[in-house]
């Protein structure tokens, strides 16, 4: 009995990679190492759905792109709207998005994304607001994003951060200093491009 | 700019290293006579690039990083990043999982804000009620102990539910400890709330309306303190939290006292929450089936909790690979921090440490 079961597993071992082993777990298998890669799920409720339309119709002017993020909304405007739409979203009377709740930058390699979660304490309303902006090969950004520290207070520090981090620089804003960094520190550790395990000035 | 010959400025420069500053967290005072002019506050001493580190883990792996984020409440931070692994990957989490998390995270909660009922009365110059405060923090310490087998970084809450079953004597653990916790905290509340100096100390000190709070993306107990009634476990209930009846404290000045007052009322709310938890827990997994490696589908997903400073979020952008492509962090402290500038302006510098204290930051999630 013993012999048979060590046979067994050395053979699993062996056949890891032969088609018949493969099968077997095939369906959830396959997609994690080919080109194609599973979508992540859309969850969006009723009042999701609802808040989609009404943003959708009221930021109009401003060519939004509605989107769905697992069980929010998202919404994305061409990077010359984005102070314009801000202003929508906070003062408009059936959204009322009053409360920033933080400013996420990703970068994307070919461009940096720019996601304000926002959240409206009137409605309930939540919202991933995105703006994209190109970036250059170096690490310095060339668009300027407009400041919406004037919109939401609260986007200040949040804005500094993405500008030590991420390099993009937020025209408007009073105080671009380091914020999370030293002064002399040097590169924008939050890009991909950053040289993260060579660094050695530390 | 032109020197005002009448105005006498000084620069008082407090920190990194400063008791009060409950770890290493820098300000610059600018003072004319007793009055607080101007404060520039310096974070970032204690940056460990967490968000940039968490790019070059697995999924499972970053759950430790983010032990270390809020230091003092562990499983909040830890609950927070698998809620958003686990919506990303449509994973139902057990119910038994779900109750014994809001059981220790609770409990946690109760942790930190005797952490904070302890420091801040230290920060008000009482020695005594970190005595009573650590005392009982101590035995939650214990059974988390018990429980993780780690005092902190427990690394217990894991994706899809727990690392394993709590130990055969929890609950009657979990309930003599909260017997005990409830007489300790009226012990508390009676020592220090009513303190003649304590209040002359943190009374009218510090006020934020709840129009400037709001807007300065306060969050937590010091924006309830200002009487807006927003907690996540109410507005936005994750986990189990819609089962439970609990109130949520709120102030009515906004003042340091009300911010001291509010995390002191909400243990007693978390004991509420405790109870009823271990009424409702019924036997079953305690995780769910799950493949070794966490793949989680391409996309983004926001998931937020309510922490005992305030609202954690996490955005999580996946591409499909086993370790995540961007997580972001919204700490809570940070933004609480930034309600510093405008709470001390024009206060008086002896209020410095008292309004600072009262925002109850943890400079680990504020560098990150």
């Amino acid at each position: 009995m013993e012999q048979d079961s060590s046979q067994s597993s050395e053979s699993t071992n062996k056949d890891n990679e032969a088609p018949t082993q493969g099968e077997e777990i095939a369906p959830s298998a396959a997609p994690r190492r080919g080109p194609q890669v599973q979508l992540a799920p859309e969850m969006l409720d009723q009042a999701g759905e609802g808040l989609s339309v009404l943003v959708a119709g009221e930021l109009a002017m401003h060519d939004p792109v509605m989107g769905v993020a697992v069980d929010q909304v998202e919404v994305e405007v061409p990077i010359q709207n984005l102070e314009a739409a801000a202003l929508v979203l906070r003062d408009n009377m059936k959204l009322r998005f009053n409360y920033f709740r933080c400013l996420a930058t990703v970068d994307y390699q070919e461009y940096l994304e720019l996601v304000y979660l926002l959240y409206s304490t009137e409605y309930g309303y939540q919202i991933m607001f995105k703006s994209r902006v190109p970036y250059t090969e170096g690490g310095s950004s060339t668009a300027t994003v407009p400041s919406l520290r004037k919109i939401w207070p609260a986007a200040d520090w949040h804005e500094r951060e993405s500008h030590d981090l991420f390099g993009v620089f937020f025209s408007g804003h009073p105080n671009m200093e380091p914020l999370l960094l030293y002064d002399e520190f040097e590169g924008f550790p939050g890009l991909k491009s950053f040289p993260f395990n060579e660094y050695e000035d530390w | 700019m032109e020197p005002d010959a009448n105005l006498v400025e000084m620069m008082v420069n407090m920190g990194p290293q400063h008791p009060s500053t409950h770890g290493v967290f820098r300000m610059v005072l600018k003072v004319d006579g007793e009055r607080i002019v101007d404060v520039e506050p310096h974070i970032g001493y204690l940056h460990r690039g967490s968000e940039k580190l968490s790019e070059s883990e697995t999924y499972s792996q970053v759950v430790t990083l983010f032990d270390r984020l809020d230091y003092v409440s562990n499983l909040n931070n830890e609950l927070v990043f698998c809620m958003a692994v686990e919506k990303l990957m449509s994973i139902d989490v057990p119910e038994r999982a779900q109750y014994m998390r809001i059981i220790l995270c609770e409990l946690n909660r109760i942790a930190s804000h005797l952490l904070f009922y302890g420091t801040y009365g230290l920060d008000a110059g009482a020695i005594t009620p970190i005595m009573y405060s650590f005392r009982e923090r101590e035995r939650i310490q214990n059974l988390f102990e018990s429980v993780t087998g780690a005092r902190m970084m427990h690394n217990f809450i894991r994706i899809g539910g727990l690392k394993e079953e709590v130990p055969v004597d929890f609950t009657r653990r979990v309930k003599d400890l909260i017997g005990q916790l409830s007489t300790a905290i009226d012990e508390c509340d009676t020592l220090l709330s009513q303190n003649e100096i304590f209040l002359s100390r943190t009374k009218g000190v510090g006020v934020i309306s709840a129009q400037a709070a709001l807007e300065i993306g306060m969050t937590g107990p010091p924006l309830r303190a200002s009487g807006v009634v927003e907690d996540v476990r109410a507005t936005d209930p994750y986990q189990l939290y819609d089962r439970f009846d609990f109130g949520i404290p709120v102030g009515t000045n906004g003042d340091a006292w009300d911010r001291y007052y509010v995390p002191l009322e909400e243990m007693r709310q978390s004991i509420l929450i405790i109870e009823q938890a271990l009424e409702q827990v019924e036997a079953g997994p305690v995780v769910a089936q799950l493949r070794r490696i966490t793949r989680p589908p391409k996309g983004v997903v926001f998931a937020h909790a309510e922490n005992p400073r305030g609202d954690l979020g996490v955005y999580l952008v996946s591409d499909g690979t086993d370790k995540p492509y961007r997580v972001k962090v919204r700490p809570p402290s940070f933004c609480n921090l930034q309600a510093l500038k405008p709470l001390l302006s024009n206060a008086y510098l002896a209020d410095a440490v008292i309004i600072l204290g009262s925002l109850d930051i943890i400079l680990g999630e504020v560098d990150r």
